[in-house]
């Protein structure tokens, strides 16, 4: 029970001591009661309607209810988590024999516990907009429910970013990078077909059971709503419900910051995530994708406008694009994991050192500390699975009727996509974490921007400039792509294409082959 | 006798740099160890790994009858750790910090606060019970650390310089409450740099030096450790001192004049007790008139001095003291 918890306790104590916590309390008293009161009360008084008002009045009260929990919550448990961390004070919390569970719950409400003692404070006027807006419970129940959820999973996130961070600048920092991915970058790759990524925030929910409610005269509605409207998922052949949707996905995040948290109370030496919830993950991450572009890939009634007719543009387009979004958000995907559950040299080095006094040939395959060629190998597995069915199924829908080229060309993104995936595991099992973030900006980065300066100071030069930036991974995949499309397409642009094509890819060979060379050589010494 | 902790061919790495190199011991219970060594010799490292907050390259430990590999948890439940520069929580209040951990280590109720009481007088802090963490001095933070540490009546105490910014006084109720802790029957291991107290504390030790065990044993069996190593005599000579460096230099021997007294000579001279009998028959004979030989009492400094001079080569060819 939460309320015996001794570090809930402990946080009760601190954070909510009078002194402390008053100036917190009377902020968001004064705020609450002067927002809703400047809606509601003009209104009231030049004889408008009162439940209208009350209505407009819930907008401002959920977003100082995001405030409070989402945001400042979140700050707090990332920062609060870091600082226990360089005090060493985790370091005592993890010898008690207190479960793992306690203390990642005693830490996960604790934390923040000022933060819903002010979330308290504004449900007085909750209760006054819901009672006198009439709003019904099957609106804001499962409104909260997300809302709730999506506070769950922002702290985890706030705590993952902490527990796995060194420094404490970093815990803040990687906490904001994860919150903008979450809520401003995933959510645009709906656009591409992947629209389950919109589902990652409490804003689905806004939508499907506040937005009714408040009208679309109000002057609360949220920026990019309309993208949202009545919308659901669709997953393969079904769809599911904006707010259900949203509320599996965050219980699937939350399992998994869950575990990584357990795993790091435990040792905080250990990756962040096992291989085998790496895989797991990663299967799970892909299928979904790959559900969510299906009624795009089948051209069924979900599909985008574009891609329902044949013949039309956006076959072309789709061509190229369906395989490649998912070529590239798995790939994405496959480096953060691998980031998080590979090995870094010393770990893999002292794994090698270990097996030897073992005794053994090689250390437990799935063992934190063993090489990654089982984990790149099974996720690159998934990887060409679902690019083929992609592919397939693209060529049962009519996408390759028009064009000369055939789905086996799609063999050159697979092909691109192990590659990478090899290079990347080369690359971290080489030179570690820190030295990754180097080898990108100068192997990846570089060749890219080295292509533009060239474009830019001559435009007759676009054969050099393809070429340079075909050593960047991330031209490869785009540009293996290409190769979906009909060459006659390209114009005489086509086998310029195939030759920066080819240079990317014996460039990427040849860096694969020195990087598992010098992990085969360090192997045998 | 039961031993407490065991540790064989214990080695960690961090990157290339081995900290502890096949480390071999054995603690029998109710022992007060002190780990000496300079810094980099590899105390902390070993602590930690003790601890269960760091992983070995290699090595097989056993406490409290558990290996550490296969069960970790059932060490920690019985073990006391108070790290280097241990940290205590500032927004809490003394009593609060200790109780937080009280209840973390599964105390309730009467028991918890008896507890509490009961640690906090054991190192002179009752009474400033109700005071911010934050506030405290560095000595009262490392008393009530070590009250927090001693909470759950651990079997294993391990204290990584316990006493660093405590004031005199509060080192001697340091000595008293670990030996009273002793007493009960507890094995402690203790680091630390200040090596006289650690010397009148500790039953027995074991010196670090760049990650291996150079010398290992009861205090008393260390210091005779030192036979061959120089010590400094003090000889006081009545009429013309400058006559007696002159001969000693002539002698070979190492010399120093102190300002402030000039009677004084202060000799290193290398051997035991007999090479200094030896050292005063020859002023003797060489007409000096002493009236004052006084040769100072070797100390563990004396031992570290040593050890730290030896050269690298010296210390990698020799083998660890083997387990006793």
């Amino acid at each position: 029970m939460l309320w015996k918890n001794p570090i809930f306790i402990r946080f009760c104590r601190s954070e909510l001591r009078f002194k402390k916590a008053i100036f917190w309390y009377l902020l968001t008293l004064i705020v609450t009661a002067f927002t809703v009161a400047i809606i509601y009360a003009p209104q009231v008084y030049r004889g408008h309607d009162a439940v209208s008002a009350a209505r407009q009045a819930f907008v401002p009260i959920l977003i100082i209810q995001g405030v409070i929990l989402l945001f400042m919550g979140t700050g707090s448990v990332a920062s609060g988590i870091t600082r226990e961390k360089v005090d060493n004070v985790l370091n005592y919390q993890r010898l008690t024999p207190l479960p793992v569970h306690d203390k990642v719950l005693g830490y996960l409400f604790g934390l923040p516990v000022r933060h819903y003692v002010m979330f308290g404070i504004t449900l007085p006027f909750t209760a006054f907009v819901l009672i006198v807006g009439r709003i019904p419970p099957s609106a804001f129940i499962p409104y909260y429910l997300i809302f709730f959820s999506s506070t769950l999973l922002y702290h985890f996130t706030g705590m993952v970013a902490g527990m796995i961070s060194r420094k404490w600048r970093w815990s803040a920092r990687i906490s904001q990078g994860l919150i903008i991915l979450l809520y401003f970058v995933l959510p645009n790759l709906s656009h591409l077909g992947l629209v389950f990524l919109e589902f990652l925030t409490v804003r689905p929910a806004f939508v499907e059971h506040i937005f009714p409610l408040v009208g679309p005269h109000s002057n609360f509605r949220m920026e990019g709503i309309g993208l949202l409207a009545g919308k659901t998922v669709p997953i393969f052949t079904i769809t599911i419900s904006g707010t259900i949707f949203t509320f599996m996905i965050q219980a699937g995040l939350i399992t998994l910051f869950a575990a990584i948290v357990a795993r790091k109370w435990k040792a905080d030496t250990v990756p962040s995530i096992s291989k085998l919830m790496a895989f797991i993950t990663f299967t799970v991450f892909s299928v979904m994708s790959l559900g969510n572009l299906w009624p795009n890939l089948t051209r069924s009634e979900n599909a985008l406008d574009i891609l329902k007719t044949s013949g039309d543009i956006g076959t072309e387009i789709a061509l190229v694009a369906l395989p490649l979004t998912l070529a590239l958000t798995t790939t994405t995907l496959a480096f953060i994991l691998m980031i998080s559950a590979l090995p870094d040299p010393l770990q893999y080095r002292l794994g090698q050192i270990r097996a030897r006094r073992m005794e053994w040939e090689h250390l437990p395959r799935w063992a934190d500390d063993a090489n990654g060629y089982l984990l790149t190998s099974l996720l690159f597995l998934v990887q060409l699975i679902l690019l083929t069915i992609v592919l397939i199924t693209m060529d049962s829908s009519g996408y390759f009727d028009q064009s000369a080229n055939k789905p086996v060309f799609g063999a050159f993104i697979i092909l691109a996509v192990g590659l990478t995936l090899f290079y990347f595991q080369g690359l971290k099992e080489n030179f570690g974490g820190g030295r990754i973030a180097f080898f990108i900006l100068i192997g990846w980065a570089i060749p890219i921007l080295a292509a533009i300066l060239i474009i830019a100071i001559d435009q007759s030069r676009g054969e050099t400039a393809l070429l340079v930036a075909a050593l960047s991974p991330v031209t490869l995949i785009p540009l293996s792509a290409t190769q979906l499309v009909d060459p006659a397409n390209y114009n005489d642009n086509a086998i310029i294409i195939q030759r920066a094509l080819a240079v990317g890819l014996l460039f990427m060979t040849a860096m694969n082959a020195w990087l598992h060379w010098r992990l085969w050589r360090g192997r045998r010494q | 006798m039961e031993s407490a902790i065991e540790l064989l061919d214990l080695r960690i790495d961090y990157g290339d740099f081995t900290a502890v190199h096949n480390l071999s011991l054995t603690i029998p219970k109710g022992e007060i160890y002190g780990l000496v060594g300079p810094n980099g010799a590899g105390k902390t490292s070993t602590l930690n790994v003790l601890a269960t907050l760091l992983v070995p390259t290699y090595g097989t430990v056993r406490m409290a009858g558990f290996d550490l590999d296969l069960e970790p948890d059932k060490i920690r439940a019985r073990l006391g750790y108070m790290p280097d520069l241990a940290p205590v929580i500032g927004d809490l209040r003394i009593w609060e910090f200790l109780d937080l951990f009280a209840a973390a280590y599964g105390l309730a109720g009467q028991e918890k606060s008896k507890r509490v009481e009961e640690c906090l007088k054991l190192v002179g802090m009752w009474d400033k019970k109700d005071i911010f963490c934050s506030t405290m001095s560095r000595g009262m933070t490392q008393r009530v650390v070590l009250a927090k540490t001693l909470l759950h009546r651990p079997e294993i105490l391990l204290l990584d310089e316990p006493a660093s910014g405590m004031d005199p006084i509060a080192r001697i109720e340091l000595k008293d409450a670990l030996q009273a802790v002793a007493a009960r029957g507890a094995t402690i291991i203790i680091s630390s740099h200040i090596l006289s107290e650690l010397s009148e504390m500790a039953t027995s030790i074991g010196i670090l030096h760049k990650g291996k065990l150079r010398e290992h044993g009861s205090v008393s069996e260390v210091l005779s450790s030192l036979k061959h190593a120089t010590s400094t005599v003090q000889v006081e000579v009545l009429g013309d001192r400058e006559s007696c460096h002159q001969w000693s230099i002539e002698k070979g021997l190492t010399v120093a004049l102190p300002e402030k007294h000039p009677d004084r000579l202060d000799f290193e001279i290398a051997g035991d007790e007999s090479a200094q009998a030896a050292f005063l028959k020859q002023l003797v004979e060489a007409g000096f008139a002493v009236h004052g030989f006084q040769a100072r009492r070797s100390s563990l400094e004396d031992l570290m001095r040593v050890i730290s001079s030896e050269p690298d080569e010296e210390i990698n060819n020799q083998q660890s003291v083997a387990p006793k």
